[in-house]
């Protein structure tokens, strides 16, 4: 269902513009936004979540083993993480394509 | 998901010779020694952990023989059982941030256990330089669920997607929220082609959210159902172009939460200005050059506005303090009666020019200059639920900001002028309600 807007012809959406399917945002990739990207070092990590909370997008999520890593599908690389994390455990790195 | 408390440095004033939070420590923990050293605090730099950070895997807990440090479940303290330790120093060589101590008299491990939940080290600090760091509790406030589905469109280090997704998940599944066109429609329907959440979302005009949100509210009523109607829109839906119908349903009372997330423009359509925009923003409609540098006004004060509604709550909130934003959201949610309004401030990185990874920066500075002071108003008491100690200069808050690199000292003179002047009509509002409090008790 999802594609980029200018792909949509008129008669493809849904009477009074209404979305059907939940959160399909999701289908949308935008990962490819992004020009650096967050590296955790779990060494310095203390697991306090604080780059989970301040992430806007919802893009970071925590791993088995209780660290946290970053959805690069969806993370845009804005840095907050990085400027929030207290120990300095993340640094933002370029991307390289 | 866990979140854990623990004592950090928010502000790198302490003098060298200061020593008043070892001291504090020391008389805590009697005769075993403080766990904080001020020569460390000294050195170390601002937002650094600097007792025990609590973790949430703990490397002494895990090479400790005897099973003698344990970390509580609920409060994430990590607490050494001295009955148990056999003093083998295994632990204090384990951890990474040499916060494990140990007496060689008792041959017993010791460690920071946040005193209980009140540190004594940032009560006794002169400077306020400390901070009791309370992630565990601001987690205490959250639902389990994501509902915000990753992929939405907006700019890349938005505060305003922040908010909607921290206000999804306090507000929980029993929510409906309304927009207008604005940055959160382009979050939350994608052009009527994504949506950017979980939960339902109806897309209004400029002119009628309020009034969708009353007719939405009257059916509800109508089959018996409660749910929560939120509003989350901007300054120039709210300030200027919805105002009306705001203040009527306000009038009505009706019972609704208006979330008004105030960018100070119109960032979704290329940063026109509003009447939220402050003194001196360059806008593409307040443009400078030799008419005029930048907007010529003051900027309109909503929260007031709602207060002399004297609807059933009014706060202001920022996302750079999320612990007070879930506490203030929480009490608009359990509002019994009546509206209740809540106005964000979210720095726009695109719209006023800054790097995408200072917006908590940036809202927390508009803080501690008492540009946008943190408050609550309801039962007719209005509150700050954030005092500076020391307010920066305007300055340190405009320097940041491209839209206000223009100004030179006579109109920063005159920005902060009426930032004084707000905040000091705040504070004898504040006042003269607390002497009326005090002359009714």
């Amino acid at each position: 269902m999802a594609k980029p807007m200018d792909q949509y012809k008129w008669h493809e959406l849904n009477v009074g513009c209404v979305i059907e399917e939940v959160g399909n945002a999701m289908e949308y990739k935008t990962g490819d936004w992004r020009t650096m990207k967050p590296v955790w070092n779990d060494a310095k990590c203390i697991k306090c979540g604080l780059c989970w909370l301040f992430c806007p997008d919802a893009a970071i999520y925590q791993n088995d083993e209780g660290f946290y890593a970053a959805n690069l599908d969806y993370c845009k690389g804005c840095g907050i993480c990085a400027k929030e994390c207290k120990p300095g455990a993340i640094t933002m790195v370029e991307e390289e394509r | 998901m866990k979140l854990s408390n623990f004592v950090r440095k928010i502000r790198d004033v302490c003098p060298p010779d200061c020593s008043a939070c070892e001291k504090a420590c020391a008389e805590k923990m009697g005769n075993l020694g403080p766990v904080i050293n001020a020569g460390q605090v000294h050195k170390a730099g601002v937002y650094k952990a600097i007792t025990c950070v609590q973790c949430g895997n703990p490397a002494c807990k895990d090479v400790c023989p005897n099973d003698a440090i344990v970390k509580d479940e609920e409060s994430g303290v990590v607490r050494v059982i001295q009955e148990n330790c056999i003093g083998c120093e295994a632990c204090t060589e384990a951890c990474p941030y040499q916060n494990m101590f140990f007496d060689s008299n008792a041959k017993v491990a010791f460690k920071c256990d946040l005193c209980g939940g009140a540190p004594e080290c940032v009560s006794a600090c002169p400077y306020g330089a400390l901070e009791y760091f309370r992630g565990g509790t601001i987690r205490g406030y959250l639902n389990d669920e994501e509902y915000l589905s990753p992929g939405t469109r907006a700019c890349a280090g938005c505060p305003g997607e922040l908010i909607y997704r921290f206000s999804q998940r306090i507000l929980g599944s029993n929510t409906v929220f309304f927009g207008c066109p604005g940055c959160m429609t382009i979050l939350m329907t994608g052009h009527e082609t994504m949506a950017g959440s979980r939960l339902p979302y109806v897309s209004c005009l400029f002119t009628n959210v309020i009034s969708t949100m009353t007719g939405t509210s009257r059916y509800y009523r109508h089959i018996g159902k409660e749910a929560n109607l939120v509003a989350y829109v901007g300054d120039g839906c709210l300030s200027d172009i919805e105002f009306q119908a705001l203040s009527a349903a306000a009038m009505r009372r009706e019972k609704l939460i208006v979330l008004c997330y105030d960018n100070e423009g119109y960032q979704n359509t290329g940063n026109q200005m509003s009447s939220t925009t402050a003194f001196g923003s360059l806008t593409t409609t307040s443009p400078v050059g030799k008419e005029l540098r930048g907007k010529d006004r003051d900027s309109k004060y909503m929260p007031l506005i709602m207060v002399a509604h004297d609807i059933s709550y009014v706060a202001t909130a920022s996302p750079a303090y999320l612990e007070d934003y879930a506490r203030k959201l929480t009490k608009a949610m359990n509002v019994k009666d009546g509206m209740s309004y809540i106005h964000i401030l979210t720095p726009c990185p695109t719209g006023w020019g800054f790097p995408i990874d200072k917006s908590i920066d940036v809202g927390k500075l508009a803080v501690e200059t008492n540009y946008f002071p943190l408050w609550e108003y309801e039962d007719g008491i209005l509150r700050l639920t954030y005092k500076s100690d020391k307010p920066q200069p305007i300055s340190a808050y405009t320097k940041l900001i491209s839209r206000y690199r223009h100004m030179n000292e006579d109109e920063l003179q005159q920005l902060q002028r009426l930032v004084d002047k707000r905040f000091n009509k705040l504070g004898l509002y504040s006042q003269s309600f607390r002497q009326k409090e005090a002359l009714r008790t």
